[in-house]
């Protein structure tokens, strides 16, 4: 009796405590509500942010690979999307990378740079919108922080596409009227930009806890090199914005002035270099202490596959050639390009045979080639059959390149390059420091006048390298220095743009060299061409992604697709 | 009795009840068999002073002594019985249709006679999964319903569960059919069940569906087991059998030498002057195998997969009543071991426990357990993450995954002359095949608890209330141990077996994962007649809890394979990760199914669920759904003891819901970051230079609006019994569309909005198609009997609409067209001439030796001549056209033949599958396209010139030039089974014995693609099974 009035007691128990069925919040996922009530989980937002950094085998080589002083392994030989033909609306990701033109548009999620970058901006407007902290340090910082990265987003929209549309400071929402919204000429999302910069300085502290944060000094080198890039000659009918040349002095030696940076005694510690490095004004760090990770790893990418290593990028001949061989107290560049054709400097100094003697120190600190000594026991070997070739055996070949040279900068020496490795060693990208900023000074010093000034910032350069100085500066040797000073630093493809060089520059082809083992301990050496790009104008931008242009009627294509 | 009072009271209270006590005569309505038949109508003749006899086939009715009661149910004679006492009557009906009468089909919250249902269910009896003689239940689905469709993913043991399709696909998002287990949910698959277990598994197709509301909109299938009889006699059966098991198919992959020559060819053709991996001499010598330590000739698939392994069963039932108890008790141990070179055991052991006890003479209690456990050795797959994936790398290998050069490596060493490990693929040892199955260890274990508590009180012979409650839990864990071992390289110049370096070191994962539901139910059940008005009906009430959490931890840096456990492993290297899913869900639901005289038939269900997959107001969705039905051979102007003796029609409609997307949509959420950002590189945090901290990104914008995805579907149908019942048919033809379907506005919603697109209720897709079940049953003579059983279904849906931007062309459009049509480029055989190249507005470039390339594009001859939809002169994205080729299959066939001659009972069952296409792996370079690729030489061949696979832009067209029809016929299933019942069988207590051969996956007897099952989805094989056994009754 009593049990079953007890039975039904329960059942009607359960069924009216039905509240507790629906969950309200997921168990596996932060609600954004419950996000910004507190400053460490508003920072872990906004940490996440800081990923829109350009980083060194991606973001930073693949427009390089655009010249013929770069090819992009990694993406089999479609690095020179752009300069190759290869990219148009259909299967435009960004620079050098192309969406498979087997996958699908329609139901894919995108992510290509367009995509990429933009759901980085909505990210920062929606900090702006959603962070008040009651530490007003911690407010102005993070602001700073969003706002320099969210200007560094546009920088890299706006020279990937050109024309690009600005969404400001709304955070855009499934009803928003995304139809009306246009794109901004180029300079105007440079200024834009340039006025973001302004907002964020006075925000930002001049140094941070952690050195991988950005700073005044950050936001200032972003201004200057932004200025720089906007007063270039492409960008303003063939001569220099001698205004905006003169406000990037301004900053830029309110940099140099400030005494918080030096140039390291070494070149190769500037790239590698993770503690004290007192030459980085931006970087992007990867440390030991980060969970292994093969993708974000610069030692594996950059290695040749005989060292376990991927690839991703390798020098051409092209690059090689710049460096100059020392003679004495004189130096001279061994041999020169023009339309296709390889002029070599004729001078007792140099050999063909002898290609690796007696050259710039950094090309030794940048460049692995055949014979070089990567660590204490491995030795490059790109002949054939050699562990660093195509046609090595047992070993992963279609990881080893074509061009016979691979990357030595940023790569840490003592690591044997296998994959998974025991260890993992810090490494970092560069994105600001005061070796770049002194080259860019010198360009703008000598711009507006200051022969005397620009020479002094390319010898200093030079002397720390380990080169004979110049007695007299002109825009060639500035332009060559940073060649051979920059490497891997993502600026060479957008200095050959704005200079208006480019064209000239990638009609040479696209050269690298083979090795024959004639089985004695000598070899015999080849040029190969490995592929002609031609130049188009439509090259100096990418195309936006065709689905996009679909969806909005307003857009209008980079010209030329 | 004084226990259940306050119970009846309070029944009374709620449903006014009248009991009314005059002359009243008791009996019960048993059939041939001595079973209760529910739902007989008892009317006084001449009169309309009726009832119908409950559930146990009881009724009481006043009447006067010397009237007639007359008993009739549809399926049934009708019986005339003179009341002469007042004593109980017992009143048997025999049949009065063969086939229909014996199927109780179970339609989801209550069961019907086959003949009176008007929606489309069907029903398969244990007998028949049984006969099957799988080892994993959901592979007996495959070709035996009409509108039922199976895939099954892989011949790995313990992740080989097909997939269900319930009239194909008919939308976009999820397409798992609903698997109900004993009326729970959510109790997973079927597959690991005890085939002896089963009374039935019934598969709603229609609208019959929408009972289960939200959930039903890919159908449902229902699982009932076995339970025992009140007042029955003990009866034990034991079945024991032996399997032995083999690939369907063994892959043969190239020649070493082939492949050598294959890859020189495709740089070669590149003439770049490029280096090739083997030179001429080299391919020499793996061509003669003079140096088959160096150059070797490798068959992956023979070294690593068994040429068969043996499985054995071992099953015990036993199910009785006494008066107040009834019970069916099984156990089982089976083992299997996988098909790999390498002890992988796979041990499965259960219990179960389906007991039911008369508390009183109105209530009655049941109370279900299950206990399992199944225990797995697999290879060192990818099982652990999150997903199951059951294949890893290694087998990717073996069956040529994505890309050409991983299909076997067959250059590669297995074993060397001096029986050590060839050197794998990776610089550092351990990755040879070989030495993978024999190191290391990958363990799952499944553990499953099932218990259901129910209640069934009779409140009065019309009424009954049952009360169910079910507590399920279940925890896997999973510890895998990637282990080191030593692999040689044969060094010719010193003749000496080196060592090759090892730079891994072992990795130990384990994941436990605990899940639970709970589940209640309480269901108020009426049935009544009124003159010749049946009515039988239910309201309930439902609600469900479930949770799961799991949690990982992972250490690598082991000094060696010693101690796999994790505390062996470093510190610095460790990884955990943990997590939690929890939902809700409410339902109120009821149906009545009326019919009058069991000519005319109607159901009609509702029901209100509730998800917490939507927002509070969006929360809550009402199904409807009705059907009806019209017994024609009950009317009179038929006479149904002629050439027509059954003859139905029905038709159903109704409204479904799906909503299987990932939940809390409504809300914004932020998850950690561990996503491949832009290009490349995986983003866990963000490194500030004192290692990497975490980070948060938004990973869905809400959508408050989100909801249901619904399914409308309408079924019409006619079946019948003709010509003395020899012959059956069943034809459907039913249409479904989906609204709502949740996908992402990515198609016209731009990105530089940054938005990450929630799930909205945009898609539209149709779906129709027909069934069609066929069949024949005789006996030649007595001891002889015949019965072929096919049936062959159509399902074909179109995408109506998906938010496609405007400024789509024609030839790309989605809408329109298949699900699963193909997207790519289209191909037009391949230039076989250089004026085929010309004639398409290409430049050849001269100077590049022997062929004449197209730069830009990188064709040339013997290159796939690819279409310019978009006519602008080049190919590229634009180019890609949505093909009508679809890659799922559309029509499905089956065709049971059975005969049964004394007691040998053989039946076999022929299947297959007809109008899909599969991409014929373009890259896994076979014989076929070795032998009969284009070339100056060959310029009819069948295959384009060996290119890189990265010939164009870095990337492969992919175009539908392999697109390959998929249809495939074989021979699913052999049985042969002898039944002894001779007087020694008696005089040993044993009722009968049964001797059986089961053959599963028997022959392909029409195949795209010799290589690979045409089943196997992904291309890997699956098992071919002989299995041998007795089954004992006493």
């Amino acid at each position: 009796m009593k049990k079953n009035s007890l039975l039904l007691t329960l059942m009607i128990l359960i069924v009216s405590c039905t509240a507790d069925l629906f969950e309200s919040e997921p168990l596996d996922k932060y609600a954004e509500t419950s996000v910004w009530t507190t400053d460490s989980l508003s920072d872990t937002f906004i940490n996440e942010i800081y990923n829109g950094l350009p980083h060194a085998f991606s973001a930073m080589f693949s427009p390089d690979a655009n010249t013929v002083d770069w090819y992009d392994h990694h993406n089999n030989c479609a690095g020179q999307a752009v300069t190759k033909g290869y990219l148009d609306p259909s299967n435009s990701a960004g620079w050098g990378v192309t969406y498979n033109k087997g996958g699908s548009f329609v139901t894919g999620n995108q992510s290509g740079l367009w995509g990429y970058m933009y759901k980085k901006i909505r990210a920062v407007n929606t900090v702006l919108e959603n962070l008040k902290s009651e530490d007003q340090a911690f407010q102005d910082s993070r602001t700073g922080e969003v706002l320099t990265l969210r200007a560094i987003f546009y920088s890299r929209l706006a020279l990937a596409f050109g024309e690009v549309i600005n969404v400001g400071d709304v955070r855009l929402n499934l009803d928003s009227d995304y139809l009306s919204m246009k794109q901004s000429p180029f300079l105007e999302t440079m200024a834009y930009i340039n006025s973001e910069l302004d907002k964020a300085i006075l925000l930002l502290p001049e140094s941070q806890p952690e050195k991988g944060r950005i700073t005044k000094y950050a936001a200032m080198a972003q201004k200057a090199e932004m200025l720089l890039i906007a007063a270039s000659p492409r960008f303003n009918a063939g001569s220099y914005n001698m205004t905006l040349l003169q406000e990037a002095k301004l900053v830029n030696e309110a940099i140099v002035n400030s005494g918080k940076f030096s140039l390291l005694p070494d070149f190769a510690d500037a790239s590698r270099s993770m503690n004290g490095n007192t030459e980085l004004i931006l970087g992007r760090f990867i440390t030991a202490k980060r969970k292994i990770d093969r993708d974000n790893f610069i030692d594996h990418n950059l290695s040749p596959g005989g060292a376990g290593g991927f690839t991703t990028y390798t020098p051409t001949q092209n690059l090689v050639d710049q460096f100059e061989v020392i003679d004495g107290n004189n130096s001279f560049i061994p041999a020169t390009w023009s339309n296709n054709v390889r002029t070599v400097t004729s001078n007792p100094a140099y050999s063909e045979d002898d290609m690796y003697s007696n050259r710039d120190p950094r090309f030794y600190a940048s460049i692995f080639y055949q014979g070089a000594e990567r660590n204490a026991d491995y030795i490059i070997d790109v002949s054939e059959g050699g562990n660093d070739s195509r046609s090595c055996t047992g070993c992963q070949w279609w990881n080893n390149g074509f061009f016979g040279y691979y990357v030595a900068k940023f790569v840490t020496t003592k690591l044997n390059g296998n994959w998974p490795s025991p260890e993992i060693n810090d490494s970092v990208t560069i994105l600001h420091r005061l070796g770049a900023l002194y080259l860019n000074h010198a360009e703008i010093l000598f711009q507006l006048g200051d022969q005397a000034g620009a020479l002094q910032m390319v010898n200093a350069i030079r002397a720390r390298a380990g080169m004979v100085l110049y007695t007299s500066i002109d825009m060639d040797k500035i332009k060559h220095e940073t060649v051979v000073e920059l490497i891997g630093e993502g600026k060479r493809f957008n200095n050959l743009r704005r200079w208006g060089d480019i064209g000239d520059y990638n009609s040479n082809g696209e050269w690298g060299i083979k090795y024959i083992n004639n089985g004695d301990g000598t070899y015999t050496s080849e040029l190969i061409q490995i592929s002609a790009p031609s130049w188009n104008d439509k090259y100096y931008w990418i195309p936006i992604p065709q689905p996009e242009m679909d969806k909005n009627p307003n857009l209008v294509q980079a010209p030329g697709y | 009795m004084k226990n259940i009072k306050y119970f009846t009271i309070l029944s009374i209270l709620i449903f006014s009840h009248g009991i009314y006590a005059q002359n009243s005569i008791s009996g019960s309505v048993l059939d041939e068999n001595n079973q209760p038949i529910p739902g007989v109508n008892v009317i006084e003749k001449g009169t309309s002073n009726g009832i119908s006899s409950d559930f146990d086939g009881n009724f009481t009715i006043q009447v006067e002594i010397g009237s007639s009661l007359i008993f009739s149910s549809v399926g049934f004679i009708s019986q005339e019985v003179l009341v002469s006492q007042q004593d109980d009557i017992i009143i048997k009906l025999s049949s009065n249709i063969v086939g229909l009468d014996e199927v109780i089909v179970t339609t989801g919250y209550g069961s019907q006679k086959k003949s009176s249902i008007s929606g489309s269910v069907v029903t398969l009896s244990g007998e028949n999964i049984i006969s099957r003689g799988v080892q994993n239940l959901t592979h007996a689905l495959a070709g035996s319903i009409a509108g039922v469709s199976t895939e099954q993913p892989i011949g790995l043991i313990g992740q080989d569960d097909s997939k269900i399709y319930i009239r194909g696909k008919g939308t976009l998002g999820n397409t798992d059919a609903l698997i109900v287990i004993d009326g729970i949910p959510d109790r997973g698959s079927f597959s690991r069940l005890n085939a002896d277990d089963i009374e039935s598994i019934s598969v709603l197709k229609d609208a019959s569906a929408a009972i289960y509301g939200a959930r039903a909109a890919n159908g449902v299938v229902l699982i009932t087991t076995k339970r025992g009889k009140f007042n029955r006699e003990t009866k034990f059966s034991l079945n024991t059998s032996y399997t032995v098991n083999s690939p369907t198919v063994r892959t043969k992959a190239l020649d070493s030498w082939k492949w050598a020559q294959y890859e020189k060819s495709q740089i070669d053709n590149l003439s770049l002057g490029w280096a090739t991996v083997f030179n001429d001499e080299q391919i020499a010598l793996l061509k003669n195998g003079s140096r088959p330590d160096e150059y070797a000739n490798t068959d992956w698939f023979e070294e690593t997969v068994a040429k068969s392994k043996p499985s054995s069963n071992l099953s015990l039932t036993v199910e009785g009543g006494s008066e107040n108890i009834s019970y069916f008790v099984s156990g089982q141990y089976s083992k299997q071991e996988q098909l790999f070179n390498g002890d992988f055991p796979f041990e499965q052991y259960q219990f179960r426990s389906n007991i039911d006890i008369k508390l009183t003479d109105k209530l009655t209690m049941g109370f279900d357990v299950l206990n399992r456990r199944d225990d797995g050795l697999y290879t060192k797959s990818d099982l652990y993450n999150g997903v199951d994936y059951g294949r890893d790398s290694y087998w990717d290998k073996l069956q040529g995954g994505a890309a050409g050069f991983t299909q076997g490596w067959p250059w590669l060493v297995g074993r060397l002359s001096n029986g050590q490990l060839g050197k794998g693929a990776q610089p550092a040892g351990g990755s040879n095949p070989i030495g993978i199955l024999l190191n290391g260890s990958n363990r799952l274990i499944n553990d499953a608890l099932n218990t259901k508590l129910s209640f069934t009180y009779k409140i009065s012979e019309d009424l009954k209330l049952t009360a169910y409650g079910a507590f399920d839990k279940s925890n896997r864990s999973q510890k895998k141990f990637t282990a080191v071992f030593d692999e040689y390289l044969y060094d010719n110049s010193t003749a000496q077996f080196l060592k090759s370096p090892d730079g891994n070191k072992p990795v130990l994962s384990q994941k436990k994962q605990n899940n639970s539901n709970n589940l209640l139910n309480i269901k108020l059940d009426y049935k009544k007649s009124f003159g010749n008005h049946n009515v039988d009906a239910f309201v309930a009430y439902e609600q469900s809890k479930t949770r799961m959490d799991f949690i990982i931890a992972e250490r690598g840096g082991f000094g060696g394979n010693a101690i796999p456990e994790i505390f062996a492993g470093t510190a610095i290297t460790a990884q955990t990760d943990g997590r939690s899913f929890a939902s809700g869900r409410q339902n109120a639901f009821g149906r009545i199914n009326y019919d009058f005289k069991g000519t005319y038939l109607a159901t009609l269900s509702l029901r209100r669920d509730g998800s917490q997959n939507f927002p509070t107001d969006n929360r809550f969705g009402l199904f409807p759904a009705i059907s009806g039905g019209w017994v024609i051979s009950n009317e009179s102007f038929i006479d149904n003891t002629g050439s027509i003796n059954f003859l139905k029609l029905r038709a159903s409609w109704g409204k479904m819901g799906n909503d299987n997307i990932l939940p809390f949509q409504y809300l914004s959420a932020y998850e950690f970051t561990d996503y491949n950002d832009f290009a490349y590189g995986v983003q866990v945090g963000y490194d500030f230079g004192n290692g990497e901290e975490p980070g948060f990104f938004e990973s869905t914008v809400a959508n408050p609006n989100v909801t249901w995805e619904t399914a409308t579907t309408q079924n019409i149908a006619i079946e019948g019994l003709l010509f003395n019942n020899t012959i059956s048919f069943e034809l459907d033809y039913f249409t479904s569309e989906r609204e709502g379907i949740l996908i992402k506005r990515a198609a016209s919603f731009p990105e530089f909005t940054g938005i990450m697109l929630p799930d909205e209720n945009l898609g539209i897709v149709q779906n129709k198609g027909f069934e069609l079940q066929l069949g024949y049953k005789n006996n030649i003579t007595n001891n002889m009997s015949f019965s072929v059983n096919g049936n062959i279904s159509k399902a074909e849906n179109k995408v109506v609409y998906l938010d496609e931007p405007a400024s789509i062309q024609d030839y790309q459009k989605y809408e329109g067209r298949s699900i699963d049509s193909f997207y790519g480029y289209q191909s037009n055989g391949l230039y076989r001439t250089e004026a085929q190249i010309t004639e398409d507005g290409y430049t050849l470039t001269e100077n590049v030796a022997p062929y004449k390339v197209v730069w830009d594009q990188w064709f040339n001859q013997g290159s796939i001549r690819l279409v310019d939809n978009d006519g602008n002169g080049n190919i590229n994205g634009d180019d890609r056209s949505r093909s009508d080729k679809s890659l799922i299959p559309t029509t499905f066939y089956g065709i049971n033949l059975g005969i049964s001659y004394k007691n040998f009972e053989l039946s076999t069952l022929i299947q297959g599958q007809a109008g899909g296409y599969y991409m014929d792996s373009s890259y896994a370079v076979n014989t076929e396209i070795f032998d009969d690729a284009w070339s100056p030489t060959n310029t009819d061949g069948a295959y384009p010139i060996p290119t890189p696979m990265y010939n164009v832009g870095g990337f492969t067209y992919q175009s539908d030039y392999y697109l390959t029809k998929s249809d495939y016929t074989r021979i699913k299933n052999v049985s042969l089974n002898y039944k002894l019942d001779g007087n020694i069988l008696k005089a040993l207590n044993v009722d009968n014995a049964n001797v059986f051969v089961r053959g599963n996956n028997v022959a392909i007897l029409k195949s795209p693609n010799s290589n690979i099952d045409p089943e196997g989805i992904s291309g890997a094989f699956l098992i071919k099974s002989w299995q041998f056994g007795i089954n004992l009754n006493f």
